[in-house]
């Protein structure tokens, strides 16, 4: 019998790749660091807050618009509240709607995308006009509408959010199984006798992540910023809860005078939006062969 | 003389308005046996082999295995089927997924229909397999990016071996491989053959590999059968046009 | 006419090509055999000056009448590059823009190269005669034509600008073989009627050997032999060289049946 040699040496760690590439992209090294401090921050946020129960339903009329320094390393609000404190709980609120929203979006979207690409068909059709509809919704007016009927909260804001997010993924999922479909492997896996679920759970599925991913990120921050301007705009959190955005609504009659109450929580949304987008950038070249090989 | 294993009676596929395959008729006896499918591009000669695997749905004709229409065959019978005919394609159409290990891959098979429990004696399995088509058990840990071309095209037909089939359709095995790599590939599914007593298709456009590996074959043009035969007479005296435009366009070292 | 000495292409510390010599007259071809990884593609790109700007350091002389090509300008390649060097590749519509009708992309190419009117449309018609396309080809887009029309459109665009080289990388391995046969067959007739050097690249050493005047025979990098084509395909020095001729399947011999 003929021996042929092994080509490679032992298969590479995947984590010391990640090492290299980290090195090698310094901005998403970057925009990782940001996103690693803020969850952080958000889960340790009763451990590194002076001023814990600032983030309740309390007041300090004493210690109403302190400017920055003291006690206060940010200053305070209109009701004595330390803005600091508020803006650290506020990074569990926004993180939270994040996550939930890009659960239920992709939950939602992924398996129906994949399932519209690779079956085609009137189930692909019956799919993506489902998908148009729900696409033709604006999530302002959605959450305006929730807002009424329902009452306006950080919950219901994010529900707005996650109903007009789901059909980007659903989308994305199926021109990935379209592509996919095509793939000398999915034949070969038919031709097996793989029933088709397992077809697509265990090729259509996997290879159709990475771009999902890559948008998870991306559209991290996008969220971010739908529930800040839903927050801003009185549809989404309210007072007491922190949120960012509805800091930024409360202290913007007081920006000349008081500056830290409305500019202490934007440059918050700044930050980690950069950061989630320096991640997305990142992601999305190190998952895509043909891209920003050369870097 | 034994029933033939496959049998394609008048065959037509049709996509949309284009009719990719018209009136094709042929059998493959059991083997030790290769039959060749001779083309060029637009002969129709790989919408053939997913036709004969059920893959691609008919528009006219049937294909049957072992005297029963494929298409009248229920669930479990299918499954039998999807065992006993198995399909190599050629390396270039990422036959091997490349997110999953070269064993896993051979081994897909063999759970599919649950031939052996997950465990060692199925991990045995695929070293065994391996060894077989020329490669190392260790390249089942491998992925198919640090394999080579030819080594990648050895781990497809262990795949399609693991369930033991008695029919094989290699559609282009070795169109994306040197020469050289070409050459011990052909090697390998001669031994098969003899080992196995495999009864094979062999879909090329290359007609010294299908007169190396084929007992007959059939000339396609445009989706027809222009020629059949053994392939020594179809090669040494075509009677068609076409065959022999064929055979003269074939570069020779004289 | 080409001249190489000493041609060394290296990606870093890995030399990709070592051409110790290479030549090319008019109204020759030169076949460049090898299998993938031999370093035959490298060494077309080195001589046609693209080799730096993929990130390779390139070494030692290629000469054109003369003219010592290696650290030439930029500005000197683009004049030389179509209107004295072509190129043909393996993907056909790999050189075509997709944007634009063949024959609109025709006259532009020409146009860049100082060649425009009466005289650029009487080059074209001329040349599209030359490679047995007709003119109605000329409103269709690239993927309107088939493998063969654009190959044969890119030479048609070498035979116009009236290129005196010819590097053709594995031209025909996209064709069918029938399609294959009339390539070959109409660079033979380039050859003969415009006195065209051409460097042919291939991994199928029946075509070189139908074709080609002398082959130069490459692995790993290196050239393994050179020599005229009937002798080096009949009666090979090198073991390697022997090797590629058993492995080539011929008709006739070793027959299962």
């Amino acid at each position: 019998m003929e021996t042929v040699p092994l080509e490679v040496a032992p298969s590479r760690a995947p984590l010391k790749d990640f090492g290299a590439a980290l090195r090698r992209q310094p901005l998403m090294a970057i925009g990782l660091g940001i996103i690693v401090v803020l969850v952080l921050i958000a889960i340790f946020a009763p451990l590194i807050a002076p001023h814990p129960s600032d983030a309740g339903n309390v007041t300090h009329p004493t210690e109403t618009l302190l400017s920055p320094g003291g006690g206060h390393l940010l200053g305070t609000d209109q009701l004595g509240r330390d803005v600091l404190t508020r803006v650290l709980y506020g990074a569990r609120t926004s993180l939270l709607i994040v996550v939930v929203v890009l659960a239920i979006s992709a939950a939602i979207g992924v398996p129906l995308g994949i399932v519209a690409g690779a079956t085609g068909g009137w189930v692909d059709d019956v799919i993506m006009r489902i998908t148009d509809i729900f696409l033709a919704f604006p999530a302002l007016l959605l959450a305006l509408a929730l807002a009424t009927v329902l009452s306006p909260s950080a919950e219901h804001a994010a529900l707005a959010i996650a109903v007009t997010w789901w059909p980007w993924y659903a989308r994305l999922a199926r021109g990935s199984a379209l592509a996919i479909a095509q793939r000398g492997y999915v034949e070969a896996a038919r031709a097996l006798g793989v029933p088709k679920w397992k077809v697509l759970a265990r090729h259509v599925l996997p290879n159709a992540l990475p771009p999902t991913i890559v948008q998870l990120s991306l559209d991290a921050a996008g969220i971010m910023l739908t529930a800040a301007a839903l927050s801003f705009l009185g549809l989404g959190a309210q007072d007491p809860t922190p949120e960012w955005g509805l800091m930024v609504n409360q202290g913007q009659g007081l920006l000349e005078t008081n500056w830290w109450v409305a500019i202490v929580p934007g440059v918050a949304i700044i930050v980690a939006a950069v950061g989630f987008n320096l991640l997305g950038d990142g992601l999305r070249t190190l998952l895509d062969p043909k891209a920003g090989r050369r870097r | 003389m034994s029933a033939p294993l496959l049998t394609a009676a008048s065959i037509d596929v049709r996509f949309g308005a284009v009719h990719a395959v018209r009136d094709v008729s042929f059998e493959l006896p059991a083997g030790p046996f290769g039959l060749g499918l001779i083309g060029e591009s637009g002969s129709g000669k790989s919408t053939i082999a997913r036709a004969l695997l059920g893959l691609t749905p008919l528009a006219g004709g049937a294909v049957a295995f072992e005297g029963k229409d494929i298409a009248s065959l229920r669930r479990g019978d299918m499954k039998a089927f999807r065992r006993a005919a198995q399909l190599v394609m050629q390396d270039g159409t990422e036959a091997l997924d490349p997110r999953m290990r070269v064993g896993a891959s051979v081994a897909e098979g063999i759970a599919a229909h649950d031939l052996l429990p997950r465990g060692p004696r199925r991990t045995a399995r695929v070293a065994q397999l391996l060894e077989e088509v020329g490669l190392l058990p260790e390249h089942a840990d491998r992925y198919p990016h640090e394999l080579s071309g030819g080594q990648r095209q050895r781990a497809t037909i262990a795949r399609a071996l693991a369930v033991e089939p008695q029919v094989l359709i290699l559609d282009e095995p070795t169109s994306a491989l040197d020469v050289t790599v070409q050459a011990r590939i052909l090697d390998l599914i001669r031994r098969l053959r003899t080992e196995r007593s495999l009864s094979y298709i062999l879909i090329s456009h290359n007609l010294a590999v299908v007169d190396q590996l084929c007992d007959t074959c059939l000339v396609l043009k445009d989706g027809a059968v222009v020629e059949a035969g053994p392939t020594a007479q179809v090669l040494d005296h075509p009677q068609h046009h076409y065959t022999q435009e064929l055979r003269a366009a074939v570069p020779e070292i004289a | 006419m080409i001249a190489v000495r000493d041609l060394e292409v290296a990606f870093g510390d890995r030399v990709v090509a070592r051409v110790p010599s290479l030549e090319l007259a008019g109204g020759e071809i030169v076949g460049l055999a090898g299998e993938s990884g031999s370093g035959k593609s490298q060494t077309a790109l080195a001589v046609l000056g693209l080799s730096r700007s993929l990130g390779a350091r390139v070494s030692g002389s290629i000469t054109l009448d003369g003219e010592e090509l290696l650290d030439a300008s930029e500005a000197r390649w683009r004049e030389l590059r179509g209107r004295r060097i072509a190129m043909v590749m393996q993907s056909p519509r790999g050189s075509l823009n997709p944007t634009l009708r063949l024959g609109r992309f025709f006259l532009r190419t020409l146009a860049l190269h100082g060649i425009e009117g009466a005289d650029a449309e009487a080059r074209m018609r001329a040349a599209l005669a030359d490679v047995s396309l007709t003119d109605d080809l000329l409103g269709r887009y690239p993927h309107q034509v088939s493998g063969g029309q654009a190959q044969r459109f890119a030479i048609a665009l070498a035979v116009a600008l009236r290129a005196d080289v010819l590097l053709c990388d594995e031209p025909t391995s996209a064709l069918d073989v029938t399609v294959q046969a009339q390539v070959v067959a109409l660079l033979k007739r380039l050859r003969e009627e415009h006195g065209t050097a051409m460097l042919f690249i291939s991994h199928d050493l029946a075509v070189i050997g139908d074709l080609a005047d002398r082959v130069v025979v490459m692995r790993d990098g290196a050239v393994v032999e050179a020599g005229a084509t009937s002798e080096v395909l009949h009666t090979p020095g090198d073991a390697y060289t022997r090797a590629l001729l058993d492995a080539v399947p011929v008709i006739g011999q070793r027959r299962i049946a």
